[in-house]
């Protein structure tokens, strides 16, 4: 190869690199997206059933989350309950599960009878479709193909008569068992849902399919019912244009839905999805909280965040309720953006000027104007990257973004607030010679208030509901205690260890309150848990030793509560969310042991398992056991000195009382140093006779539903 | 992810991430640049790009708290199926609904060019390529994916993707030196 030759294609590579591979996405985002994925994860698997063999043991709240099809069947069979409310056959208004609230007077029309195709070993199965008025939603059953296999590229339109064949507009699947998938499409409104029509579906797994189906008119029993009293929205107070909206609500005998959505009285203002999750708490006067399970169907959820769907108690109609809007992580601010269009853009006029080079700097005073912010800008450099803009500090506005149409603007991109102001960039690919008109894109800005609804609830058509109290839990099994008899002489001896602890706190009817401090390595800007966390328990242990009641909370630094969280028998009402529900249907002994569990499945994992002699933080004889797992091959993270070989927990536990008084995660370098990942010390472990009564009234605000 | 920089042993880590975060957060870590510069390439948008990575891995995560991925898998292929997914949504929803919200302010996977003329020229380039060719190379170089892995995705051998992804260079090998010379 000559030297041109080679010159050549050096450059085809670099050009090859910077188009395929020369972005990557803001920090914000990415920490942001972490934050969110982390307290997902939280949701999915709760801190305290992290263990192996609990995995599997998910609470119905995970299983109705996780699964839609299971949430779907429990809802269906709960409604196919409803009793004698007659209503106009094809006009009613109300809740239909996956399908959402149907409009006031809407035409509503529901699958005749199932239809399905097969092809090879896959059946295609049409299982349940909602036609209304503005869209048409679909459940369909494949057997025979694993989830995982899904084909991605498959593509599903409705055929009917003389008309266009109209094609899906959105999909989402889900595995329900090994050999059979869910699937969701979502059509757009049809013209005549009375004719006869035709689901084909194309490169399937390879395949297509063909079934033709028909819809009839809605029937009573298929729709929970909107209360016509309720069909006009209730509204918070408005707060820098934002109000939280009770859109719709339906009833039934044994529940109740609620609709409710964050709405704008400004044009193209939207939430910032990455920027925290929002929920609502629905609480009685009393401050009782009431159970909530987002039941949002997927194909609503599925990139909208300004809309929730929830299920709770039915209602006698004369309680006073406040619906509150609650934000993850604990803030009283809602995060938005509000975007402008080229046509309406706040712009101002940018001269670079002559023979500029990197590094030039402009002083700036410069003042725009878009509805309600005011910004200034106040500072102009010229690097690398491109013009980068500095914007006076905005107490309510973490960004902004500006563009401009001058050809050589090949970018834009905000920049985190640093030393108070805020930096927008604009990238060019080369140095304009006229001046350049900013055009004010996008803000990024946060609104600080409380939104609440007041709300009297409609009654429910039957049963009537349950009072704000504690109802009688539905009967528990203890948990089975792991036996002691094992061939590990260490684990045999760690247990008795840590029973020996355990057991004068066994000995109720009393309380025990534990606190614990954890420190966290944040990664990569973590809000989630954050680096310095205080977790405080209450434990109402009853006369055999079993957790009858408990409160869990957690602190930051400052003791500002982030979290609080209140368990009855095996029943969870979280504070901060609203979120509801049952455990694992069991009842457990009060226990400080974290450590046996796991290495009783140390072997099944190949985990390591090496112990020490140490000394605690209070000068005691303590015992080091370290659990190890190694990877078959080091791990390397782009951007990471060094590779990871392996995982591991230290836990130190004190010889003379048994308390495992430290854990500690870690990840095992290359050159054999460990980078911890978190450190949980326990503080306090000591038994009461009563709570505090802030404890207790926290849980006299857990209501129970059967 | 390629033998070069990628994690060679991934089972552990996946199966340990179903239950621990600090685990997922290293799968998040290193997939997030790759993934997030495949959508990008695809909707050429950051925020759309930013609100597809989103559903990506939480769909990941959900994915691997249900037992939906199944132990020995490719993740990797598994993770850019569904990216493939949401991508096919993303434009069946946009095909209807095109001017809803105000334009973004540019294609933003041209950022930092100094050599302008040479992407100009490769995009003059690529667009003479067929789409399974422009997916090939978005999977090779902005996913950054394996030949293997490809494959997987594809359908197809790692030996023919390979053989498929040289061709389409060779392509615009010698018809880059066209142009230059």
């Amino acid at each position: 190869m000559n030297k041109k030759k080679q010159f050549l294609q050096s450059n085809l590579d670099e050009a090859l690199h910077q188009f395929y591979a020369g972005e990557k996405p803001e920090k914000p985002f990415a920490d942001s997206l972490e934050m969110r994925l982390r307290q997902h994860h939280e949701e999915l698997i709760p801190k305290d059933r992290k263990s192996y063999s609990q995995l599997k043991r998910r609470s119905i709240m995970n299983k109705l989350r996780t699964q839609p099809v299971f949430a779907l069947l429990i809802t269906i069979f709960a409604f196919l309950a409803l009793t004698g409310i007659v209503y106009a056959v094809g006009r009613l208004t109300g809740f239909i599960p996956g399908f959402g609230f149907t409009a006031e007077g809407e035409n509503v029309y529901m699958l005749a009878e199932p239809a399905e195709s097969t092809s090879g070993e896959t059946i295609l199965q049409i299982n349940k479709v909602v036609s209304g008025d503005n869209h048409l939603w679909m459940e369909l059953t494949i057997k025979g193909e694993t989830w995982s296999e899904w084909e991605n590229f498959s593509d599903a339109f409705i055929l009917q008569t003389d008309e266009d064949p109209i094609r899906c507009n959105s999909t989402s699947s889900s595995g329900v068992s090994e050999d059979e998938v869910e699937v969701n499409y979502e059509f757009p409104a049809l013209a005549d849902p009375t004719i006869e029509m035709t689901l084909q579906v194309e490169n399937l797994y390879g395949q297509d399919f063909t079934i033709p189906f028909t819809l009839r008119p809605i029937e009573n029993d298929e729709v929970i019912p909107e209360p016509t009293e309720m069909q006009n929205p209730l509204q918070s107070e408005s707060i820098g244009g934002v109000q939280l909206v009770l859109d719709h609500v339906a009833v039934d005998s044994d529940k109740t839905i609620f609709q409710v959505s964050l709405h704008s009285d400004q044009p193209h203002t939207g939430t910032q999805g990455s920027a925290g999750y929002w929920s609502v708490t629905l609480s009685d006067e009393n401050g009782s909280l009431y159970p909530l399970t987002d039941i949002t169907p997927e194909l609503i959820a599925q990139g909208i965040d300004d809309t929730h769907i929830y299920k709770t108690i039915p209602f006698t109609g004369s309680e006073k309720l406040t619906l509150k809007l609650s934000v993850f992580p604990p803030t009283d601010e809602v995060y938005l953006t509000k975007d402008f269009t080229p046509i309406n853009c706040p712009t101002f006029a940018f001269d670079l000027g002559e023979n500029v080079e990197i590094g030039k700097t402009w002083k700036l005073n410069q003042e725009i104007t878009a509805g309600d912010f005011k910004l200034k800008v106040v500072g102009a450099a010229l690097t690398d990257e491109g013009l980068v803009f500095e914007i006076e500090h905005d107490p309510s506005v973490s960004s902004v973004m500006f563009y401009s149409s001058d050809p050589l603007v090949t970018s834009a991109s905000s920049s985190p607030v640093q030393s108070g102001n805020i930096f927008a960039v604009i990238n060019l690919s080369g140095i304009p010679d006229q001046p350049m008109e900013i055009q004010l894109m996008r803000v990024y800005y946060q609104v600080k208030g409380n939104w609440e609804i007041q709300w009297q609830p409609p009654a429910a058509p039957e049963k009537g509901s349950a009072a704000p109290s504690s109802t009688p839990l539905p009967t528990l099994y203890p948990k089975p205690t792991p036996t002691a008899v094992t061939a590990d002489p260490f684990l045999f001896e760690m247990k008795q260890l840590a029973d020996e602890f355990d057991a004068p706190f066994q000995e109720g009817p009393t309380w025990v309150h534990v606190i614990k401090e954890t420190n966290t390595e944040p990664a990569g800007g973590q809000y989630y848990p954050p680096e310095y966390l205080k977790n405080e328990k209450w434990y109402e242990i009853d006369a055999e030793g079993f957790i009858a009641r408990s409160v869990s909370l957690d602190y930051d630094k400052d003791g500002r509560i982030l979290q609080q969280s209140g368990t009855v028998g095996d029943y969870s009402v979280n504070f901060t969310y609203g979120f509801s529900g049952f455990n694992d249907g069991t009842l457990s002994l009060f226990s400080m042991d974290t450590l046996t569990h796991s290495l009783g499945s140390a072997d099944q994992y190949g985990i390591q398992v090496t112990h020490k002699d140490s000394t605690c933080e209070n000068g005691n004889d303590c015992l080091l056991v370290t659990l190890l797992d190694t990877f078959e091959s080091p791990m390397q993270n782009p951007g990471e000195e060094q590779a990871f070989t392996g995982s591991g927990q230290h836990f130190w536990i004190d010889e003379e009382s048994g308390l495992q008084v430290r854990w500690q995660s870690f990840w095992v370098l290359e050159d054999g140093s460990e980078s911890i990942i978190s450190t949980e010390n326990t503080i306090l472990v000591e038994k009461v006779n009563t709570p505090p009564q802030n404890i207790l009234d926290i849980l006299s605000k857990v209501i129970v539903v059967p | 992810m390629n033998e070069k920089n990628g994690i060679k042993n991934e089972d552990a880590l996946v199966e340990k991430a179903r239950r621990d975060f600090d685990a997922f957060a290293v799968l998040y870590q290193h997939y997030l640049d790759p993934l997030y510069r495949y959508l990008l390439q695809r909707v050429h948008q950051v925020h759309d790009a930013e609100d597809l990575t989103t559903q990506v891995f939480m769909q990941v995560l959900d994915g691997l708290t249900a037992n939906r991925y199944q132990k020995g898998g490719c993740f990797a292929a598994w993770l850019f199926t569904i990216a493939r997914r949401r991508v096919a949504d993303y434009y069946r929803e946009h095909t209807c609904d095109p001017l809803e919200d105000p334009p973004n302010p540019a294609p933003d996977v041209l950022t930092n060019i100094e050599k302008e003329e040479d992407i100009q020229q490769l995009t003059h380039l690529l667009a003479q390529l067929g789409e399974q060719q422009q997916e090939l190379l978005r999977l090779r170089f902005s996913a950054n994916l394996s030949f293997a892995e490809i494959g997987v995705l594809e359908g197809r051998t790692e030996a023919a993707v390979k053989m498929a992804v040289y061709r389409i260079l060779d392509y615009l090998r010698e018809h880059w030196e066209e142009d230059n010379e």
